[in-house]
């Protein structure tokens, strides 16, 4: 059992000598904060909980540890963006560094599984692929990933009410990229921000069981965007000469072809203007 | 590399229904802390790194102190646990703080001070943290290679933050 799945964990003789400090004063504020918010939460939500999903990274840590397939890395990447999601919804800034390192990793193999997916990369991927697969094993075999999933089943869940609240701010800093964007509409850096905070947007609203087809349907077409950034990057880096020209005149091709597809759905969507939520299907 | 080592501050009391674990701080601990932390700005502390037990009461208290921080917070295990060789090859940057409990903040301080195994100096620990108190140590991050800089208790550091 996990320290912190029930019971008393490895860890509980801490701490024993508390201070006077922690005394009945202590206990009587410590119930009026909580019936103070109770007066502000509703009692009749459910709370939030993140069990779900960080039993679901745990999954994945575990399947791409024995198996490294890349469903598994790209599932650690979810698993691990939408903790990093909720734990900015709880207000907390703790375990958001170890998740995004360990997004990163898995984000550099994940990036070279969908480039193993084109014809055109499938002769020179293994080396690569099995590099960023040996850091990223390395990375989940550390103390940081155990100590990483030990405070994650520390976490308290989340009052529906205070998620709301924070849900604002997730859509303030996407619809803030969208201007951006407007502002300058062949900034790379515009769109990258925006794919990552519609992401974000998407997983807070979907934490508070919301939903949103536009945000998906925009975000996927960021997505194929970046891709092709991606090929770009590397294709740039081919020693051969004339296979790097012709690949960058292909992904080129390719580009322009998604950007009009995203240009498209964001004519459709009113530049982020009418993105409707739903409740999410139980 | 300056090191600061700072136990959790006040948190939830033992129960029965509680999990050690997920003992969060209370009202009046996060209260009290803040003030220590503007304590900590006063004296001219800050932080490239943040360490943290993955204990909530040591997140919440990580959090807090992020404000003094310029880098990453990392979580560790090797704060909830007896000091080990892996806690300090861990370690990375000049100034940085590490965020735990008691005991095990006592025996790191008197091992990195006065070296030897830690089990040595675990009963001559001259270091008592009070909840949200700090100790300022200097040196290389190895046992009996550091010495103490300053050790603060809370109620020093609040005094300092009225200053």
């Amino acid at each position: 059992m996990h320290p912190c799945g029930g019971g008393q964990g490895p860890s509980s003789n801490l701490d024993l000598s508390d201070d006077a400090e922690a005394g009945l004063e202590e206990r009587l504020e410590s119930r009026a904060a909580g019936e103070a918010l109770r007066t502000v939460n509703d009692e009749s939500e459910q709370p939030i909980s993140p069990a779900g999903w960080t039993a679901r990274l745990e999954r994945e840590i575990e399947r791409t540890r024995t198996a490294a397939e890349p469903e598994g890395v790209h599932q650690l990447r979810v698993a691990a963006g939408r903790l990093s999601v909720f734990l900015e919804l709880s207000g907390r800034r703790a375990l958001r560094d170890d998740l995004r390192t360990l997004r990163r990793h898995a984000t550099r193999l994940r990036d070279l599984d969908v480039m193993s997916e084109k014809e055109r990369w499938r002769d020179v991927i293994d080396v690569p692929r099995a590099h960023e697969l040996a850091q990223l094993l390395e990375a989940l075999a550390t103390s940081r990933i155990a100590g990483l999933l030990h405070g994650l089943h520390c976490v308290p869940d989340l009052a529906p009410a205070r998620a709301r609240v924070a849900l604002a701010r997730f859509e303030k800093r996407a619809r803030r990229a969208a201007q951006q964007l407007e502002r300058e509409p062949a900034d790379d850096a515009a769109l990258h921000r925006l794919r990552r905070r519609l992401r974000r947007w998407r997983y807070a609203l979907e934490w508070l069981g919301s939903k949103s087809k536009q945000l998906v349907t925009l975000q996927d077409a960021l997505g194929a965007l970046q891709d092709l950034s991606i090929e770009a990057t590397r294709a740039r880096a081919l020693p051969d000469e004339e296979r790097r020209e012709r690949y960058l005149t292909e992904i080129a091709a390719e580009s322009r072809a998604a950007r009009a597809r995203f240009d498209e759905l964001w004519q459709e969507h009113g530049h982020l203007r009418h993105v409707h939520t739903s409740e999410a299907a139980p | 590399m300056n090191l600061c080592l700072v136990r959790h501050a006040i948190a939830e009391e033992r129960a029965p229904e509680r999990e050690d674990d997920r003992r969060a701080l209370t009202a009046r601990g996060r209260a009290r802390f803040q003030a220590s932390v503007r304590g900590m700005q006063r004296l001219g502390l800050s932080f490239e790194r943040i360490y943290f037990s993955p204990l909530l009461r040591a997140q919440e208290t990580a959090d807090l102190l992020a404000e003094l921080c310029s880098g990453e917070l990392q979580v560790t295990p090797h704060l909830a646990r007896s000091v080990s060789p892996a806690l300090l090859d861990e370690l990375a940057g000049e100034d940085v703080a590490l965020v735990g409990h008691e005991p095990h903040l006592s025996e790191l301080a008197a091992w990195l001070v006065l070296g030897g195994a830690p089990s040595e100096t675990r009963d001559v620990a001259p270091f008592a943290f009070k909840k949200g108190g700090i100790a300022l140590l200097q040196g290389e991050a190895r046992p009996g290679r550091m010495s103490v800089r300053a050790f603060y208790p809370p109620a020093t550091l609040r005094a300092l933050a009225r200053l």
